[in-house]
């Protein structure tokens, strides 16, 4: 049934992936068909000021905002989009969770730090500066999750429930076929040095994959292509932090040694490489800690 | 380092009931006193203590963090104690990365009768962080 | 909207005096969610009680908090007043204001805004809590004992006398373990079989008891009060109804092997009576000395047996038993002699281990109680023995002591010096440990009165040179080094965990210590309970202990196990760990955290809790990565919502 909605997406910064995986839609020319957009803009230069105020205040239906929030001037846009708007969707992984760009809340180093504050500032996710409603998570969003959402916003008479996600609620384990053998972490390997083995769960093999703290709805797609899961879609409904909650599984799965000194275990633990790069990959600016701090150093 | 003086650091101290818990009641049958910047919550086991818990009182303005569970061995539950030590582990290393100092978070193991024990913990762990000054965490908006 | 009421303790003047109990009120009034707060001297009192049971009626409360003394003194107080008034006891929560903010802290202002932001976290548990229900477990009634040595013997028969069935497994043709092999007890010299038997026979005769020997425990399934066990009956080929101790199947067979009840000081053929007084009271065929049953390839002792006795055609049998408790007194085994090669163990057959001496001295033994050399046959006239052998040695051996040593030691040179009244005894030792009733006094008699020689020193070597030995130590009270030459030479082995005891704990779910031990549930407390409900530990296996510490931990554990089998129906404390089916993935990582088994992955994808395994103690929950874990009423969301509260952050 045709659209017959005022939308609009908005990418401020970011790779690009996220407006590449709308276009490779199927169901973008059904969505498209019928509907007024307001702007489509996949950079924020393709977009002045001026030409979002002349839209009306919730003159937008449904506006897809991709991109992170990155600093002083991005904010003031997203705050103006979001009078434009009556909903508005949290695109991907960096409006979503602040994605990889996060990481560069994190990154040592007092001058590169600066540089960054004097660039505007930090990243931010998208519902730190104004009021989401939905979130479309991924990085970039799978195409299943796409049409989803284009389903349930575009072309459904039935609006959905504001903080509606357009994933599972449940870990990406619950989709993957692999088998558990509820080993215990022994020993970390990485896949660039063997290839894992496509039939047992990663885990189980010492690979670090973050399927159980993250939102499944993509089918467990990397993990079917012998990857681990890295996180993208950020963390499980019942998870506040997704780093700490992979890395308090992690911990867990280490067995007790029975030597009181832990020795053994932290070895173990101890050879987990980049621990925020790997906990943290896309969820850095939405972790409780949000950036580093300075802390007396 | 900010002037300290007037600096009174809110610590959150996760105490299993069965042992460091009982050591803090100790102190109080004893009238041993110890500094009011610690306030207690009871968990059954210092293994139940989760990376949101400890994450979410950073974020709520805590100062330092106490762990206190049964000395490493004595866990009534078979090692939950040395479970939670690992994760806490793991989360000083990511706490570090985000530059916040993982010597706020300090983990003691107390049995049930060592009133004095805990005394000493509470007193040097609230000495400790006054001189590391205010948390920046909470602030971090 | 909560409807949250506060009772502030004064605690006469406890709290009163440093804590501005009507001003806590008065904030409290304050907070979301609370609708009824004051402050009275003693809520633990009756008028207290009723304050409470009264508010809840007049202001329909949904919850209550009791800021006062410390949970344990008056929670099931304060609960039990809620329940009479109709709100859910679990609905209830003790702010602790008394042990940890009144009597630690002086300043008035301080102690008052920390009572304030404590009462408020408690308010916060409480605004989350829901009803819960104790869970009702039906059970059966019948106590499985593994182990029929004395220790076993005495559980079965203090269950059996409380009116409930017991199925008494034995792993050997017979019952009564090591104490049978003893020659006499310690202190009172008592004859160890006339003070045993008369269990043994008890055991087998009571019409609650059903004695399952030659038998072995292969697979524990379920829970506290509904275990299934699965049990395999070794075949004896012997009837024991029929067996008729007519012994002339012994004389036929052709096959000799060395007698376990002597310690391998005698032989035995490959049918056998265990001992003289074994329960059941019949000859046993042990297959794996046998020349063969399947196909027969001797057949003489079937050939020999007047009534038929003998049934080649016997099997295996598996049977399955439904049990509610189970008490496991499966024993020790000696630390095995070849460990100590400086020593001679296992190697010199004039070295011998103390459960050795005991058949040697035993009238009945092997060699009817007349000491001899077992490589030579001599009379042994001089004897050393050797204390601590394989104990209180962490770097080699084991590093704890075994307690019955010193006194089985001193007995022995008794024993020695009264059958051979010219002889020497000397015995080298590293401190007396005589604890137990009347063991000092025992003990002393022994050392003081100069008839047996005490060295305190290690034994460093003992030579066999052929015609005796020589054993190297030293006198530590003089400095000097000794070599003494002796006939005979005994050790005071280490006792270990029996056999298999590391297995068995597997089977049964329970924990083993540093040692190999089975593992109490607390050292002081709980020395004869486990860390999984319904399953008992007592004797030997448990540690190292003379006859009436494991008689009385057989006792102990019989009387935890009546308490179950007893209880109409179990009670369980619903503060259990409860996965949300929405947030659960089955990743699984959850069922190695539990240290009761009581999680699962089930086919259905999710995880479950076996809610009567499950103790509450949530390390499933910081396990899970999911945030799908949570203790019932100590929620993820209720415990940040007291963080904030206790820092005093606005919520």
């Amino acid at each position: 049934m045709p659209n017959n909605k005022t939308l609009a997406f908005y990418a401020g910064s970011g790779c690009g992936g996220c407006s590449q995986s709308l276009m490779l839609s199927p169901s973008l020319a059904t969505m498209l068909d019928g509907a007024d957009i307001a702007f489509w803009a996949t950079r924020s230069g393709d977009l002045t000021e001026d030409e979002i105020s002349q839209v009306d205040d919730k003159g937008i239906d449904v506006l897809m905002f991709a991109g992170p929030v990155d600093g002083e001037a991005s904010v003031a846009t997203a705050k103006l989009l979001r009078r434009k708007a009556k909903r508005v969707v949290a695109y991907g992984a960096c409006a979503h969770l602040g994605g990889l760009c996060g990481l560069t809340n994190v990154i040592p180093g007092a001058k590169l730090r600066e540089l960054a504050e004097k660039n505007g500032g930090f990243i931010r996710p998208l519902s730190a500066v104004i009021d989401v409603d939905y979130v479309l998570p991924g990085c970039p969003p799978p195409q299943g999750m796409v049409e989803r959402m284009l389903k349930e916003l575009f072309l459904s008479d039935d609006v959905p429930d504001v903080g509606t996600v357009f994933a599972s609620s449940k870990g990406v384990c619950g989709e993957c076929d692999r088998k558990h053998l509820n080993s215990p972490l022994e020993e970390i390997r990485r896949f660039h040095a063997a290839p894992p083995d496509p039939d047992i769960c990663l885990l189980d093999q010492g690979y670090i994959c973050l399927g159980p703290v993250t939102r499944g709805g993509c089918g467990a797609v990397c993990p079917e292509a012998n990857r681990p899961c890295t996180g993208c879609a950020g963390p499980v409904a019942g998870v506040l932090d997704q780093g700490g909650a992979i890395l308090q599984s992690l911990a867990s799965l280490v067995p007790l040694s029975g030597d009181v000194s832990g020795e053994k275990e932290h070895r173990v633990l101890d050879s987990i490489q980049d621990i925020v790069g790997t906990a943290y990959k896309y969820s850095a600016a939405s972790s409780l800690l949000k950036r580093r701090v300075n802390d007396g150093e | 380092m900010s002037d300290n003086k007037s600096f009174e650091p809110k610590i959150i101290a996760f105490l299993c009931k069965w042992t460091t818990y009982a050591a803090a009641d100790l102190c109080g049958v004893s009238r041993m006193p110890y500094p009011s910047n610690i306030s207690i919550i009871k968990v059954n086991c210092t293994g139940e203590v989760t990376a949101d818990m400890i994450l979410t009182a950073f974020e709520k303005g805590a100062d330092g963090i106490l762990i206190g569970g049964c000395r490493p061995g004595h866990c009534r539950y078979e090692g939950g104690n040395l479970k939670g030590a690992n994760r806490v582990y793991l989360l000083k290393r990511a706490l570090k990365e985000f530059g916040v100092n993982p010597e706020r978070i300090r983990e003691v193991g107390i049995a049930g009768a060592q009133g004095l024990i805990f005394q000493r913990a509470a007193e040097k762990f609230t000495a400790d962080i006054r001189a590391l000054g205010p948390s920046p965490v909470m602030s971090n908006a | 909207m909560s409807r949250i009421g506060v009772f502030v303790c004064r605690c006469g003047t406890n709290i009163a005096d440093t804590v501005d109990t009507g001003f806590v009120a008065k904030t409290l009034r304050g907070y979301p969610g609370v609708v009824h707060a004051e402050d009275y001297d003693y809520m633990c009192s009756e008028i207290g009680q009723q304050k409470i049971r009264d508010a809840i009626k007049e202001h329909n409360l949904d919850g209550v908090v009791v800021a006062s003394c410390t949970p344990s003194m008056h929670q099931e107080t304060f609960r039990n007043a809620a329940e009479e008034a109709g709100l859910n006891r679990y609905r209830l929560e003790v702010a602790n204001i008394r042990e940890q903010v009144s009597w630690v802290h002086d300043d008035r202002e301080v102690a008052t805004e920390k009572a304030i932001r404590i009462a408020r976290a408690a308010v916060e548990k409480v605004r989350g809590d829901d009803d819960l229900e104790p869970i009702a477990v039906d059970h059966e009634s019948t106590c499985l004992v593994v182990g029929g040595g004395i220790t076993g013997i005495q559980a079965a028969i203090d269950v059996a006398n409380s009116g409930h069935k017991v199925i008494l497994v034995e792993k050997d043709p017979s019952i009564g373990g090591h104490m049978a092999q003893l020659s006499v007890t310690f202190p009172t010299l008592d004859c160890a079989q006339c003070i045993l038997t008369p269990r043994m026979v008890e055991a087998s005769r009571h019409p609650n008891i059903e004695l399952l020997t030659y038998s072995e425990v292969v697979k524990v399934a379920g829970y506290t009060g509904n275990y299934e066990v699965t049990i395999r009956k070794n075949p004896t080929y012997v009837d024991a109804d029929k067996c008729n101790l007519c012994d002339k199947c012994t004389e036929v067979c052709p096959v000799s092997v060395k007698e376990e009840f002597n310690e391998g000081l005698s032989e035995r053929k490959a049918i056998y009576l265990p001992f003289e007084q074994a329960i059941p009271s019949s000859y046993v065929l042990d297959e794996d000395a046998c020349l063969g049953v399947k196909p027969i390839r001797c057949g003489l002792c079937e050939e020999v047996c007047d009534v038929g006795a003998i049934d080649y055609d016997m099997a295996p049998e598996v049977i399955t038993k439904k049990v509610g408790t189970i008490i496991i007194a499966t024993g020790y085994d000696l630390y095995d002699p070849s460990h100590l090669t400086e020593y001679g163990g296992g190697k010199y057959p004039d070295v011998v281990t103390s459960l050795q001496f005991e058949r040697m001295v035993h009238p009945s033994g092997p060699m009817k109680g007349q000491l001899r050399r077992p490589s030579d046959g001599r009379p042994v006239k001089s004897v050393a023995f050797v204390h601590c052998a394989g104990s209180r040695d962490p770097g080699r051996h084991n590093p704890y002591c075994s307690r019955i040593c010193c006194t089985y030691t001193a007995k022995q040179a008794l024993l020695f010096k009264k059958g051979v009244p010219d002889g020497v005894a000397n015995v080298f030792y590293i401190d007396i440990r005589t604890d137990g009733k009347g063991y000092e006094e025992f003990a002393q008699g022994i050392i003081s009165s100069r008839r047996i020689r005490y060295i305190r020193g290690k034994v460093a070597k003992v030579v066999d040179e052929g015609d005796h030995l020589t054993v190297w130590g030293a006198d530590t009270l003089s400095g000097k080094r000794m070599e003494i030459d002796v006939d005979l030479v005994v050790l005071a082995m280490a006792m270990v965990p029996s056999e298999g005891t590391a297995e068995l704990a597997k089977t049964f779910h329970i924990n083993v210590d540093e040692n190999g031990f089975l593992k109490e549930a607390h050292p002081k407390l709980r020395p004869v309970e486990t860390t999984t409900a319904g399953v008992f530990i007592a004797g030997t296996a448990q540690g190292p202990k003379d006859i009436p510490d494991s008689v009385a931990q057989g006792s102990a554990a019989a009387s935890k196990a009546i308490a179950i089998l007893a209880a109409e129906q179990l009670s369980h404390s619903p503060e259990v760990a409860t996965v949300n089916e929405e947030l659960c993935s089955g990743c699984g990582i959850c069922t190695s955290a539990c240290p009761y088994d009581a999680i699962k992955v089930e086919r259905s994808g999710v995880a479950v809790v076996n809610e009567i395994l499950c103790s509450g103690c949530g390390i499933c929950a910081a396990a899970c990565p999911a945030g799908a874990i949570e203790v019932k009423n100590e929620r993820h969301e209720q415990v940040e919502d007291m963080i904030a509260a206790a820092l005093g952050s606005a919520k």
